[in-house]
């Protein structure tokens, strides 16, 4: 097997006349966190989705653990693999878990696509997940709508966990969080590496985040790559003008905004 | 409405009443919000007290559902149906609160004005731009339309928009969100009130558009003398951009104090809290210090202190009734134990 989880290369995705995603190339080793940072638009949720099939790239290769994804139809059995291979979470959990099903039965369905457990160790596992992510016994039997947003993410980082992927992608998973929630999934996403050798793909528009929570980040502007590097390095010592403006404009103590200089 | 007016145009007797209002643009007084809940009333926001001075910046800054929003929409008398307010609203000296509803609008529409977080759910996406920025001069002002067309031209060139007379022509949809905010922000300086409140302005935006908001909202005020009450979660935008913060936690406000100050020296375990557990762009740190468990709006609170459940300094003596506001030097602070602790800020 290769030392990267993931090797993207050369990817490119059109929409119609538009280019979203123009020559991405980037590596993922095994238990790394690799954030994806840039403006809105600039073509991180296309990469995301390119990497999880969820769209077919209209050109470069992706591989994952080793193995070329090509598009096209696949049976089953090789979506099953490739699900246990790579997951993502979403911003808005609310719209990708099902607002009828019970949060256990949530991850047993998770559980029951990909392992050979009877009921009573479904369950058993379920329950351990959910606590893994900080949630109780009595939240297995709540629906979606009695969580709130940060109890639902992590129902929906459960749901992609218990899979046991080799990668997770998260596309800005804690965007929409209160900040002490936010923290506390943050904190929850370097537990579960730590225990697990997971590795990550963190999209992200904030840059405080992405420090605190990944290894290596790339920069992405109009849906090329300006910039990558080290995350520590990268943000104390941006070299491409577009990182630098991005850097400049996090608020933090003794910050003033500014006006852009009249193109 | 002829109360208002007269107010303006006589500032002898504005003066008269300052008294009322101890030279403040803007006293909340104990103010409360409570909305029908089968028999009972559900409290929302519960006795804040916050005044803005003239021309002074203040954030009001808290998680979601803290009541920042509803606080807002109390002072502009946008309140759900059937809502009960009590405590006092004065603005220039003149009790809003209990004022009627025509009136409210004629405030509303000449001296206070609200930016939104989603300038999108805000403005008629089948009018264009230049009708959106027209409307309130030709309506509210009585401003000739030529005139209006002219003025709208030279806001938007205010906000950054250079090509005014085209961006007049174009409709809501054809506009990225960072330029519909400033479309916004344009439409608040056309009635050159004396407060904006701003609610979660950049919250939608890209940091750099983010920051390009915030310095045009600042310049701009600053320029024309106008008050802010700027609301958000980010407590660095508001201690960058204000003179004085308060923050929010289950419908009160739970510490308020000179931005420099209280990022400085916070004097409520909620607000260091709040300061410790965001993540640093400057520092990585191995886990980051959270505060245990969820916010909670003001009705899910129980009697004590709303936010012992989650403090780490809690004392039993904490859950007897909510703590009083003190003043300890310079701040306002409702903790009982804030005399005894320090408590770590910005490092
Ligand atoms: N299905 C689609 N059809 C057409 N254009 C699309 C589609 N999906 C994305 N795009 C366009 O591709 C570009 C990149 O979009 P993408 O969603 O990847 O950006 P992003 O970096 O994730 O932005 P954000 O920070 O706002 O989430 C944008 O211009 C977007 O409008
Ligand atoms: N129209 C409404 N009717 C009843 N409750 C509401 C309404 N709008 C908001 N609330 C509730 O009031 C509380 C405070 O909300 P809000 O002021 O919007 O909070 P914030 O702006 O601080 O996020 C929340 O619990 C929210 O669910
Ligand atoms: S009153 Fe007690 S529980 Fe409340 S913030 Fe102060 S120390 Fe914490
Ligand atoms: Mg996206
Ligand atoms: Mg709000």
């Amino acid at each position: 097997m290769s030392d990267f989880v993931i090797e993207a290369a050369g990817l490119r995705k059109e929409f119609g006349q538009a280019v979203a995603v123009d020559d991405v190339s980037f590596t993922l080793s095994r238990g790394q966190s690799l954030a994806v940072v840039g403006e809105s638009g600039s073509g991180k949720t296309t990469v995301a989705r390119m990497l999880v099939g969820l769209e077919t790239p209209s050109g470069g290769s992706i591989s994952v653990c080793g193995r070329p994804r090509r598009g096209g139809r696949v049976s089953s059995a090789e979506r099953r693999r490739r699900a246990r291979e790579i997951q993502i979470v979403f911003q808005d959990p609310y719209s990708s878990l099902d607002k009828l099903q019970r949060i256990g039965d949530v991850v047993e369905t998770s559980l029951a696509l990909h392992f050979p457990l009877t009921p009573a160790e479904r369950r058993r596992r379920a329950l351990e997940l959910l606590e893994a992510v900080g949630l109780a016994e009595r939240h297995a039997s709540m629906l979606p709508r009695q969580l709130s947003g940060g109890q639902r993410q992590r129902v929906a980082i459960a749901r992609a966990i218990a899979v046991e992927p080799e990668v997770l992608v998260l596309d800005e998973a804690v965007a929409a969080l209160d900040v002490s929630i936010q923290a506390q999934i943050l904190n929850l996403l370097a537990d579960i590496r730590e225990r697990s050798g997971i590795s990550y793909v963190f999209i992200s528009h904030d840059l405080a985040v992405v420090h605190q929570i990944s290894d290596f980040a790339v920069v992405m502007s109009g849906g090329r790559i300006v910039e990558r590097g080290d995350t520590r390095d990268l943000l104390r010592d941006p070299q491409e003008e577009y990182t630098q403006a991005l850097r400049a404009a996090v608020p933090r103590p003794g910050w003033k905004p500014t006006r852009r200089q009249p193109a | 409405m002829s109360l208002l007016k007269r107010e303006r145009d006589q500032p002898e007797e504005s003066q008269a009443e300052k008294g009322l209002s101890g030279g403040s643009l803007l006293d909340l007084r104990g103010l409360g919000l409570a909305v029908p809940a089968g028999r009972d009333w559900r409290p929302l926001v519960e006795e804040v007290d916050l005044s803005i001075g003239r021309g002074e910046a203040v954030g009001l800054v808290g998680e979601s559902g803290s009541g920042k929003s509803m606080t807002a929409r109390t002072i502009l008398g946008l309140t759900p149906p059937g809502a009960r307010v009590t405590g006092d609203i004065v603005f220039d000296g003149i009790r809003v609160t209990g004022m009627e509803r025509r009136a409210l609008r004629g405030l509303r529409a000449r001296r206070i004005a609200m930016v939104f977080q989603d300038p999108r759910a805000h403005i008629n996406p089948v009018r264009s731009i230049g009708d959106f920025l027209t409307e309130a001069m030709i309506a509210n002002l009585g401003v000739p339309a030529p005139e209006a067309r002219a003025r709208a031209v030279r806001l938007l060139s205010d906000v950054g928009i250079a090509d005014g007379e085209r961006r007049m022509r174009q409709y809501p949809h054809e506009l990225s969100g960072g330029l519909l905010q400033r479309v916004m922000i344009a439409s608040v300086l056309a009635v050159e009130p004396d407060l904006v409140l701003a609610d979660e302005p950049t919250t939608a935006l890209d940091v750099t558009t983010q920051s390009e908001v915030m310095a045009i909202l600042d310049e701009l005020r600053r320029e024309r003398g106008m008050a802010m009450l700027l609301i958000t979660h980010d407590l660095e935008l508001a201690a960058a951009t204000c003179d004085r913060l308060a923050v929010m936690y289950a419908g009160r406000i739970v510490e308020t104090q000179a931005a420099g100050a209280l990022t400085a020296t916070p004097r409520h375990p909620y607000t260091s809290g709040l300061m410790l557990s965001r993540p640093s762009i400057d520092q990585v740190v191995h886990r980051l210090p959270v505060i245990p468990g969820r916010p909670l709006a003001a009705f899910e609170a129980d009697d004590g202190c709303a936010f012992a459940p989650r403090c780490a300094h809690a004392r039993p003596y904490c859950a007897d009734g909510r703590p009083a506001v003190v003043e300890l030097e310079g701040a306002r602070v409702a903790c009982t134990r804030a005399g005894e602790l320090t408590l770590q800020g910005e490092s």
